[in-house]
């Protein structure tokens, strides 16, 4: 085949123009540390990376919402922990002041400590995490349990239920109401003014039966809150957990499918670089002569 | 016994075809670099001889019958057909490229990312409502949502009006291209005419139907007095016989009932820009086939204007018929049209499926509540889609409770949009008809054969990576193919100055030696005239 001038330049200048376009994508690639600049340039790895992503970021999303819920039982908890003391301690004070040998001053004594205690309740009650009140249900900035004027507690909130999504379309419910507190027809605050009553009366009889069992009643039903909260703070923690395993797995698929290998990239562009030399020298041997050099 | 003066006549007949020769390498290597240039021999032959009775036959001399320029058509046939299909390819690869930087996937400021932000955003509405933090960013990233779409779909837009832009100055192109054709077939006419051959027309024509084969696929024929005519789609482009012109349409509007059509005639367009406005019932009728970027023929002597006619008339006088190309530029800006429209339409579909779920919940199935997301009277799309105003200047006017009277802590609709995320949908022919809400739940069915906005997204830029991909690796192989045919045509037509060199140290060898022969003769003659006799 007939060689000419020109088509020794034409190929000259065509391979090394692939030479250079081989060596910019390399360089491109190391410098951004990424495979894939753009979806031509490997269509499935760029859209599997784009999915990892998305489901990144989604679990994100959910570990703040396990991470708000966990903060939120926590608070629960130690406040049913307080309530529970508060009921303890009043029992004690029933059983004290069923004491028929006591004179009208020290029941009245005992009186003004329960009052005290109802009072802490309600402001136990009244607990709140980052600016909302806890145990209201939906009402959530309102404080939801006050003493009336007739020194009753109680609760102003609603039975409303607030959900948190921990994972894809499953939800869960991290708050107790007030009304869960005060029982069946707000039978805690009944009880309570019930013992006051009793105490003011002198009526030692009912405080010794029927009040004490009441108070019994009430104590299980803060413990059994407080086992539903402790389930509720498990699962959660379960949850969170099992989140940041499959956060970790993701993020690792995510760098093997968009990340370069550095080592191996390097060694390719240094390859590539070396074949862009030997093409340019190679090159400049080949198009330099002519038969006009040797004609003297 | 033919004199010495007849011998003379050989030698100056060598010296004039030597110089002949002399001429044509030299014609040969000042063109080395010229494109398209077909390296040019001469072809020496021997006169006629004279006859010597007795003697026999006596060589006369050497003329130059024919200057020829080596050039192999079959290969420029080749080349031309190679041309055309990298022209499509990297038209379309052109435009691609600029469609994938519109798209910026993967990235953290695409779309997908943005519409994960805005999921986010109503995730933590939902659990502090009663912050109108929470809200105003919610209001903020589905802005930036809603700006994104309207975003991309003018860049699109604006891509697609550009690559009309391209094709009309193609098509001007190929105008220029029949014009200076038609001049050339005139000047080589006459010369075929005397029996010569004008090589260098001949290769300046060839340079223009390479030129035009990158552009458009196209026929020719070849006229015994040397003319070319080419053909497109049948007709006629260049000769006397020019009835048609190629034009493009720049744009077609729905203005009320009417329909103005805007033809940019020959591709020019100072002077060539035509509207011409019909009913819709015409446009329906007869010229539907007419969109924006459509590559059309048209009678020359339309009219540009007539006070006797309407448009309607002017354009059926015109003949005005639709020419889809094979190949070529035309080609590839055309189908790339058609692509970017998908595109479009697909984002519309996006735009109008989440605007349109989210919107159910928010409205709780009532058209007459506060809608979140608003278009415009005939819908929501990519273009129009945004944020409710309303909501924009009172974010407590988002229903994130249940009721309008919820208690302010409650965030549960706010979180069945945010569940949106997870929902399927089927966006490819969304119908918020078809949608189904529980009024109980707050959530709108999955729908059978649905997939999540995420998955669509996604399908829209493997689709778009595919095409681009694919484009890309056509024009590297139709480069590879082509740098080997034109190679070849190198090989055959180029001129090799080394050969030249060479060939011109032989003819100045042979012009020496035919001067050196009138030499001889020369003083021959001085013998005969000046030494013979007294």
């Amino acid at each position: 085949m007939r060689v000419t001038n020109k088509s020794l330049i034409d190929n000259f200048t065509r391979n090394v123009n692939r030479n250079l376009k081989n060596m910019s994508k390399y360089q491109e690639q190391l410098s951004s540390g990424k495979e894939v600049r753009r979806p031509s340039d490997d269509p499935f790895k760029a859209t599997r990376a784009m999915a990892l992503h998305t489901s990144i970021g989604q679990n994100e999303q959910y570990k703040r919402n396990i991470e708000d819920s966990i903060g939120w039982t926590d608070i629960t908890d130690a406040a049913l922990g307080n309530i529970n003391d508060d009921l303890q301690r009043i029992r004690e004070l029933v059983v004290k002041g069923s004491n028929g040998t006591l004179a009208d001053t020290d029941r009245n004594a005992i009186k003004v400590e329960i009052d005290q205690l109802v009072g802490d309740i309600a402001q136990i009650g009244n607990a709140n995490y980052d600016g909302r009140y806890i145990f209201g249900g939906q009402n959530t900035t309102v404080p939801p349990f006050e003493i009336d004027g007739t020194g009753a507690l109680k609760y102003k909130g609603d039975q409303g239920s607030l959900n948190r999504e921990i994972s894809p379309n499953v939800t869960m419910k991290i708050n107790v109401h007030g009304s869960n507190i005060m029982g069946n027809s707000n039978e805690l605050a009944k009880t309570l003014q019930d013992i006051t009553n009793a105490l003011a009366s002198g009526d030692t009889d009912s405080l010794s039966k029927d009040l004490l069992g009441k108070v019994d009643g009430h104590i299980d039903n803060i413990l059994r809150l407080r086992a539903e909260v402790g389930a509720k703070s498990n699962r959660l923690e379960a949850a969170k957990g099992k989140n940041e395993a499959e956060t970790l797995n993701m993020t690792e698929l995510l760098s093997k499918t968009e990340d370069i290998d550095f080592a191996q990239k390097i060694m390719e562009y240094s390859n590539m670089e070396n074949v862009y030399q030997a093409s340019l020298s190679t090159g400049a041997k080949v198009i330099q002569p002519s038969l006009l050099d040797f004609l003297r | 016994m033919a004199g010495i003066f007849t011998t003379f006549n050989t030698a100056r007949r060598g010296l004039y075809a030597q110089q002949a020769a002399v001429d044509t390498a030299s014609h040969n290597v000042a063109n080395a670099s010229t494109a398209g240039y077909s390296r040019q021999r001469v072809q020496m032959s021997a006169t006629s001889p004279y006859n010597s009775p007795g003697v026999g036959q006596i060589g006369t001399g050497v003329e130059v019958s024919l200057i020829t320029r080596i050039r192999d058509s079959y290969l420029d046939l080749q080349i031309r057909g190679e041309k055309g299909i990298l022209g499509e390819y990297g038209a379309r690869q052109e435009v691609l490229e600029q469609v994938e930087m519109i798209f910026m996937e993967p990235s953290d400021t695409g779309l997908s990312a943005t519409m994960a932000e805005m999921w986010n955003a109503w995730q933590e509405l939902s659990k502090s409502p009663e912050n109108s933090n929470a809200r105003t960013i919610v209001v903020q990233s589905a802005q930036t949502f809603a700006d994104q779409l309207n975003h991309m779909d003018e860049q699109l837009t604006t891509l697609k009006e550009d690559a009309i832009h391209l094709v009309e100055k193609k098509v001007y192109d190929s105008q220029s291209i029949f014009s200076q054709v038609n001049s050339l077939n005139d000047q080589i006419s006459r010369i075929v005419a005397k029996g010569d051959k004008p090589n260098d027309l001949l290769d300046q024509r060839d340079l223009l139907l390479d030129q035009l084969s990158s552009i458009t696929d196209f026929t020719t024929e070849e006229g015994t007095d040397g003319r070319i005519t080419i053909k497109i789609d049948g007709k006629e482009m260049t000769g006397s016989n020019v009835q048609y012109q190629m034009s493009i349409v720049r744009d077609v509007e729905t203005i009320g009932d009417d329909v103005k059509i805007t033809l940019v005639r020959g591709g020019d367009t100072l002077e060539g820009v035509q509207t011409f406005t019909i009913s819709k019932d015409e446009y329906e009728a007869n010229y539907k086939d007419l969109k924006a970027g459509e590559v059309i023929f048209n009678k020359t002597d339309m009219a540009k204007s007539d006070p006797l006619k309407t448009d309607l008339q002017l354009l059926n006088d015109g003949a005005v018929e639709t020419f889809s190309p094979n190949h070529g530029e035309l080609m590839g800006y055309y189908s790339i049209q058609k692509e970017v429209d998908s595109y479009k339409g697909q984002l519309d579909n996006l735009a109008e499926a989440i605007a349109g779920t989210v919107n159910m919940i928010h409205q709780a199935g009532d058209d007459t509540q506060m809608a979140f997301f608003l278009g415009d009277s005939d819908g929501i799309t990519a273009k129009n889609i945004k944020v409710n105003s309303e909501i924009v200047d009172d974010v407590y006017k988002i229903n994130a409770g249940e009721k309008s009277d919820s208690p302010t802590g409650d965030g549960s609709r706010a979180l069945a949009i945010a569940q949106l995320r997870n929902g399927r949908f089927t966006i490819h022919n969304f119908d918020k008809g078809n949608l189904n809400y529980d009024a109980a739940t707050m959530k709108i069915d999955n729908q059978t054969g649905g997939t999540t906005f995420d998955s669509y997204y996604k399908d829209i830029v493997a689709k778009l990576g595919i095409s681009s991909q694919q484009a890309g690796r056509m024009v590297d192989n139709q480069e590879s193919l082509l740098g080997q045919l034109q190679q070849r045509r190198e090989s055959i037509s180029g001129v090799s100055i080394d050969e030249e060199i060479a060939n011109l140290v032989q003819y100045q060898h042979a012009y020496e030696a035919n001067s050196k022969v009138i030499a001889t003769l020369t003083d021959m003659l001085d013998t005969l005239i000046n030494r013979m006799g007294v």
